[in-house]
């Protein structure tokens, strides 16, 4: 069956037979006749010949097979033939630049020398090996024992004084080439420097390399290890502390102190030491039950610059009104159930902290906890140490005498923390203005992307402390200032113009009519007050008295 | 034509080494022919007789022989006529036959049998006219320029060479191994050499020789066989018919017991024979020799042809240890003096230039037979990394055992199917024009 189908196989297609036979049969591969493939072209003819080949003195004919129709002119290998040209010096030259040299060579030995740098190419550890066993050895002419930098220092310095001759250069300490000069004769000259000694010391230290010992090998890989280990580590801290660093600065845009003077209400007896707040200082004087009282009036009559926008995006229960602020409130609910933990609804870690903007603000909210463990460790207040707590009870118990907690340790909450985050963080957008600033008081710190004082006790922290709280509403005034400048010169300008347009006489008359400005005191005590509303206030003052004039015009 | 740069010019190569010569044609991968370099002949006065079955003769002949030349001397009223019987001929027994080789310490001794070898090389075995080809030929790195000059006389003045040229052993092997820079190790026959090779150059001062070879390990092998079995080998030729034994006892053979053995000629054949013990149940450790390491190894049982036979555990490992510890395991001549091959390998690193030493360390070539134990390479290596530990070491050998038996025939094989080598040539014109002399001027 098999064999039918292969006889069938060649009349049909493939796909007939598998159809006809319905896949009976598995398909066979079928031999072909395979034609003997016809090549247009006949074998090539090789040819046994002689060749002499030009890189050979003599004219010995060797025997090989090449291809019948090629002709060489020459061996094709005669062409590798490359060899190392000595230096050749007349009798004159050698008298002249070479014997000057010194060190113990005789004309015969550098003769020889040269021989065989030809013969072997250059290659000095061969022309070492064979300096004394071979056979055009000079004998007595040759000094004994020549090391292989003697016989590299000689050729050098012999084709040295030779390059040099022949430039007529003599005179010209080969030193001396001027740098810029980068001609051919200093690039020879270079490439013939041979310093033996250093060389020798080279060759010395790879010696005792070679010789190390496994211990010290190993040791030395330990060390090795170490110092990269060392490396390292100090990498790995310095990255960690920019980006813890960097974790704070995600807080800086919380702003400002909108609840300042309601948490010190909470640590009743809060005085911030040497906070140079106009703001605080009174505050802390009063009992707790006085500061809860003058709390509302905090925001609004506070000499702190409180841009009014900042306040928006405060969380939610913190919102300061001018009432009851939210920190009194979640005081409350400590008070309520102390156990419970918790002050209030979980918050936002944005919370955590506090914009350094104001010298008013305080503890964060985190700190309220009633129940919150003693967080505060820097010896400086050890004995203050317990007291947040207390603190909290103080408002309970008023007879307990007002007690000091500095705003900077209540500040932070319980966990891990640098101790540098106690200073009071500045917000990123203004770094640059503060180290500015801080720059021309020739303040300077240490290198890190906040400012940070360099010797920080407790102390030199206060003043830090302040300076900055100083800093910002002072930068907050300049900014506002110099708003207030372009605008004057803008207004001053227009009126100019308006002037000049009228006629001194016909302005003069329609100033006159106009009811007096405003008293200049008053809008310096607003400006100070909020530099952002004020200065908005004064904005659209401006500008209605502007319109003011230009309808009258 | 110009492919791979070579170009064939149907040039000779001819290693002869201590223990084996081989032959073949450059260009070729490997030898056409691998013989012994030991070679019979029997002396007769001038009439062969190749079957002479006389004592005396024999007997007489053996001094003579062993005493070299100066013995022939004494009886130079009788011309002395030898026949020499080479390679298969020269194992099977005659009567009064000595063995010789033409080596002693890695250069030409015997001039006659040397040149026995070629004829039988170049007619019998490679069947050309030495007078059609350039022949190359090894030599020992240290081989003197009186013997040198002798050598071009015999390819030019006996064998009519049309060109000529000689190259140290250690550079075809490095050659043979593909490399033109390197430290080349070779354990022979009768010797153990390292030396440097430099861009196709042997570094003459950084040869370190010394006679611990292939056949002095041989003859250690069979002096420990000895002492601890009470056993000696039985040759072929001697060996009537023999009986099964016990392990361990001595063999039961009947001998042949034929008059004319001379001494030479039972100590090849003995030596012959414990090659194949040496070859198939001797290994080298891969590191230094401890006896409970060794004996926690296979054993290996092993039959020598008179049947005497046993399980070899601790002892093969501890008698090619030989090549690496004589102090301690070698018991042959010299042992005091004689280094291990790796310290031997150091001490030619140590007197090359320190330039050198990272390309030496680095291409370290094995040759010769006698590094073909297994384990070999890998002791090497460690013994070498272990003096040395802050550089890096690589060993080269060809894998295949024949490739590294016939290392410096492969070097010599590419050199002279390089096209640019046949400038080197040294011709029959520039021989008969400088003379000998040329030799020492061409083949550096």
């Amino acid at each position: 069956m098999a064999h039918k189908a292969k006889q069938r196989a060649p009349a049909m297609s493939r796909e007939l037979t598998s159809l006809c036979l319905e896949n009976q049969t598995v398909p066979v591969a079928l031999d072909q006749f395979q034609a003997k493939p016809k090549f247009g072209t006949r074998a090539a003819r090789w040819a046994w010949r002689g060749f002499k080949s030009s890189a050979r003195a003599d004219d010995l004919v060797l025997h090989h097979w090449t291809k019948a129709n090629e002709q060489f002119t020459d061996y094709f290998y005669a062409r590798f033939n490359a060899q190392t040209k000595p230096y050749a010096y007349t009798d004159d030259e050698y008298g002249q630049c070479i014997e000057p040299l010194g060190g113990g060579w005789t004309r015969a030995e550098t003769d020889y020398l040269l021989r065989l740098c030809a013969q072997f190419d250059l290659r000095f550890l061969v022309i070492h090996d064979r300096y004394y066993s071979h056979p055009d050895c000079p004998g007595a002419a040759v000094a004994p024992d020549r090391t292989l930098e003697d016989l590299k220092a000689r050729y050098y310095a012999v084709g040295r004084a030779l390059t040099q001759h022949r430039a007529g250069a003599d005179d010209g300490d080969p030193e001396d080439v001027p740098l810029q000069a980068t001609n051919k004769l200093a690039d020879d000259l270079e490439l013939l420097r041979f310093d033996k000694d250093k060389e020798l010391e080279r060759k010395q230290h790879l010696e005792a390399l070679f010789r190390r010992t496994d211990e010290e090998i190993e040791e030395e890989e330990l060390l090795v290890a170490e110092a990269r280990r060392i490396e390292a580590s100090e990498r790995r801290l310095i990255h960690e502390r920019e980006a813890l660093l960097q974790a704070h600065a995600m807080f800086e845009e919380v702003p400002a102190s909108a609840i300042g003077p309601p948490l010190k209400v909470q640590f009743a007896q809060t005085v911030e030491p040497g906070l140079a707040s106009p703001s605080a200082t009174p505050g802390a004087e009063s009992g707790p039950k006085a500061r809860r009282g003058s709390a509302p009036e905090g925001p609004g009559d506070a000499a702190t610059p409180r841009p009014l926008k900042k306040q928006k995006s405060l969380h939610g229960v913190a919102t300061p009104q001018r009432g009851r602020p939210a920190g009194s409130s979640h005081k409350a609910q400590a008070r309520a159930s102390p156990g419970a933990g918790l002050l209030g609804p979980p918050l936002p870690p944005s919370a955590l902290a506090w914009s350094s903007a104001s010298p008013g603000r305080g503890l964060g909210p985190r700190s309220e906890r009633s129940d919150s463990p003693p967080q505060f460790g820097v010896p400086t207040f050890s004995t203050e140490d317990h007291i947040v707590k207390p603190a909290v009870t103080v408002v309970d118990a008023p007879e307990i005498g007002p007690i000091t907690v500095p705003a900077r340790d209540a500040r932070l909450g319980p966990g891990v923390f640098l101790r540098s985050d106690k200073l009071f963080p500045i917000s990123k957008s203004r770094l640059d203005a503060v180290n500015q600033f801080m720059g021309q008081l020739s303040l300077s710190g240490p290198h890190t992307i906040w400012p940070r004082p360099v010797m920080v006790t407790a102390a030199v922290c206060d003043r830090f402390d302040s300076l900055q709280a100083t800093i910002l509403p002072l930068l907050d005034y300049k900014k506002v200032a110099d708003k207030l400048e372009t605008e004057i010169q803008v207004l001053r300008a227009r009126r100019r113009m308006l002037v000049a347009e009228l006629g001194a006489q016909r302005a003069e008359a329609i100033l006159d009519k106009l009811p007096p400005p405003a008293p200049l005191p008053d809008h310096a005590h607003d400006r100070s007050a909020s530099p952002g509303s004020g200065g908005a206030a004064h904005q659209r003052k401006g500008s209605t008295a502007g319109s003011r004039k230009r309808s009258s015009a | 034509m110009p492919t791979y740069g070579g170009d064939e010019v149907n040039a000779l190569v001819l290693d002869i080494g201590s223990a084996y010569t081989r032959a073949g044609f450059a260009g070729e991968d490997l030898p056409k022919a691998y013989f012994p370099s030991h070679i019979g002949y029997v002396e007769t006065d001038m009439e062969v007789t190749e079957t002479a079955d006389d004592p005396s003769k024999g007997a007489g002949a053996s001094p003579a022989a062993s005493d070299g030349d100066v013995a022939m001397g004494d009886r130079a009223a009788t011309r002395k006529e030898r026949q020499y019987f080479c390679d298969t001929e020269g194992g099977a027994w005659r009567a009064g036959m000595e063995i010789g080789g033409p080596m002693e310490d890695g250069v030409v001794k015997d001039w006659d049998i040397y040149e026995k070898i070629w004829e039988y090389a170049f007619k019998t075995r490679l069947r050309v006219r030495a007078e059609e080809h350039p022949v190359i030929v090894s030599e020992a790195a240290w081989n003197t320029s009186e013997k040198r000059a002798k050598l071009v006389e015999l390819a030019f003045e006996k064998f009519q060479c049309p060109a000529f040229f000689v190259c140290k052993t250690p550079v075809l092997a490095a050659f043979g191994t593909g490399r033109h820079t390197g430290l080349v190790v070779d354990i022979g026959g009768e010797s153990a050499s390292a030396c440097a090779v430099y861009e196709g150059y042997c570094l003459t001062k950084t040869i370190r020789r010394q006679a611990l070879g292939g056949e002095q390990l041989t003859a250690h092998i069979l002096s420990q066989l000895k002492a601890e079995f009470n056993y000696e080998p039985t040759p072929l030729f001697d060996i009537k018919s023999k009986t099964p034994t016990d392990i361990q006892r001595l063999p039961a053979v009947a001998r042949r017991n034929r008059a004319g053995v001379t001494d030479s000629y039972l100590s090849a054949m003995r030596h012959r024979l414990t090659l194949e013990f040496k070859e198939s149940a001797c290994e080298i450790l891969e590191r230094p020799f401890a006896k409970s390491y060794a004996e926690s190894k296979p054993h290996k049982p092993f039959e020598f042809p008179d049947g005497f036979n046993a399980s070899f555990s601790a002892m093969r490992y501890a008698l090619p240890e030989a090549l690496f510890n004589p102090k301690d395991y070698y018991l042959g001549p010299g042992a005091g003096s004689l280094v291990g091959v790796h310290e031997l390998a150091l001490r030619s690193v140590v007197a090359s230039d320190i330039d050198l030493r990272p390309h030496l360390l680095n291409s370290v070539v094995l040759a010769g037979g006698s590094s073909l134990f297994p384990g070999f390479a890998d002791r090497m290596s460690l013994a070498l990394q272990e003096a040395i530990p802050g550089s890096r070491l690589k060993l080269y050998c060809p894998t295949s055992a024949i490739e590294r038996k016939v290392t410096a025939w492969l070097g010599g094989s590419i050199l002279g199917s390089l096209g640019t080598f046949h400038q080197l040539w040294i011709s029959r014109a520039e021989y008969d024009e400088h003379g000998a002399s040329i030799v020492d001027k061409r083949c550096l």
